[in-house]
């Protein structure tokens, strides 16, 4: 008799438990996605000061507040021999890659978008000794809107050993 | 007079039967049908599971349908990272907001805050850019490069401010001037009328004082003035900014997330966001400003 009143005595007072953190749980969960949004804002915000990343991406709502989009910068990439320093143009299968280097030109990405630039057949002979990767943007004269290319990043990964 | 007086009242009726979470969800639907994201990996069954929310009876409230969207949407991003837009983000995270919402005991609530927070946040970090981090916001380099330069732009631009096309035609070749390379040439471009500045100017004191008050509204206590007004300043919003800037797709989400936040009460607000979907609607399919600029007689080619 005893055990059966201890459980009967025990089963309210798990249901009370469950409940109880079921009610927590559904009062933090709810915030989950405004805490996704803050998280990954404020990621995008630190990318764009330390990494270059343009504020048109990255979600941190910043589209439209700046002329400085991604589609808006450009790459200028050179590989380099003893006494020539050579031009490259990207082909046409790196495209969507330039894009996204040019969108968040971080040391990371230049440097993997280099060394993969390295193995391009140039007319030059002998090893390449370096690849330079610039990323350039457009801003504008704010009185007469002179458009002035600056290089936002740049980045020269050494080849040699 | 006393038949078209039933219509309304019909029509009123009609609309107070409608649970406004379900028309959230509906309209979040029909944001992702009309409006398809992502690439062939993700776009067919964000689309099925979109379709089969809007046409299966009892899926539009089922969590894993939800969930689903969320994840997909959120998988978009990450693949396509870092371009993805926006609109990308925050439609995952009200996705999210949906599926959780519909699991817990107080739907319309927890689907009500979500949407006054994503709305109030989105607003906030845009001003934050706007305001305090981009360059060439507020000094309105921005809106007046944008007017010249963005084809969206372009029939809003010579109607309101009163260039020609050629006109515009010669400044976007100057803005298109690549300088970062000899022989350079820092000249001017042909000089803008002060009708174009004044515009430009106007342009960047709305958006960024609209954008502002939003923010505010929907972030502030429940029971402040600013609070209440919020239904109608982001009608405004949505009225004014979408008849220039054609980003359809973040408009509905916006209205869907608004819906969320009406209760059973507020049919006419109700009633007002699905005018402003189907207007934003309009405004993509029908070239308005273009037929405008036809009549006025500012069109390019």
């Amino acid at each position: 008799m005893r055990t059966v009143s201890e459980a009967t005595d025990r089963t309210p007072t798990i249901g009370a438990k469950s409940a109880l953190f079921l009610r927590s749980w559904e009062r933090w969960v709810r915030f989950v996605p405004a805490l996704l949004l803050v998280g990954v804002a404020v990621h995008q915000v630190f990318l764009a000061n330390t990494a270059g990343m343009s504020p048109w991406s990255g979600g941190g709502f910043g589209m439209f507040s700046t002329t400085d989009a991604g589609a808006a910068r450009h790459l200028h990439a050179f590989v380099m021999r003893p006494g020539i320093q050579r031009e490259i143009r990207i082909p046409a299968a790196m495209k969507d890659w330039e894009r996204r280097v040019v969108t968040l030109p971080s040391d990371a990405n230049l440097r993997e978008f280099a060394l993969a630039l390295a193995d391009l057949p140039t007319p030059d002979h002998g090893p390449a000794t370096a690849v330079r990767v610039q990323v350039w943007r457009t801003e504008f004269d704010p009185i007469g809107l002179v458009p002035i290319g600056r290089i936002h990043r740049s980045l020269e990964v050494s080849l040699q050993p | 007079m006393t038949d078209r007086l039933g219509n309304v009242a019909r029509a009123r009726g009609l609309l107070a039967q409608i649970d406004p979470i379900d028309l959230a969800l509906r309209l979040t639907l029909l944001d992702l049908l009309l409006r398809p994201i992502g690439d062939w990996n993700v776009r067919p069954a964000i689309l099925a599971i979109a379709a089969a929310g809007l046409l299966v009876p009892g899926w539009l409230r089922k969590p894993p349908l939800w969930f689903a969207l969320a994840g997909l949407t959120a998988l978009r991003a990450w693949t396509d990272w870092p371009l993805a837009d926006n609109h990308a983000y925050l439609i995952s995270y009200w996705c999210l907001a949906a599926g959780i919402s519909l699991t817990v005991k107080d739907t319309e609530a927890c689907l009500g805050l979500n949407g006054r927070l994503l709305i109030g946040l989105a607003f906030a970090f845009a001003v934050i850019w706007k305001l305090l981090l981009s360059p060439d916001f507020l000094d309105g380099t921005f809106l007046r490069v944008t007017m010249l330069q963005d084809p969206r732009f372009e029939n809003w631009t010579l109607l309101s401010t009163g260039l020609s096309f050629e006109e515009l035609e010669a400044q976007r070749a100057s803005l298109a001037r690549h300088l970062d390379s000899p022989p350079y040439d820092a000249a001017p471009g042909p000089e803008l009328s002060a009708r174009f500045s004044q515009m430009a100017t106007v342009t960047t004191l709305w958006t960024a004082g609209i954008e502002l008050a939003l923010a505010a509204a929907f972030l502030c206590w429940k029971g402040a003035l600013l609070s209440r007004v919020r239904h109608t300043l982001l009608i405004v919003f949505c009225v004014t900014t979408y008849a220039v800037a054609t980003v359809d797709g973040f408009g509905w989400l916006l209205i869907s997330m608004g819906v969320a936040q009406c209760g059973p009460q507020l049919v006419r607000t109700r009633a007002l966001y699905i005018a402003s979907f189907a207007l934003i609607l309009v405004y993509r399919e029908v070239p308005w400003a273009r037929l405008l600029a036809d009549v006025v007689g500012v069109a390019g080619p």
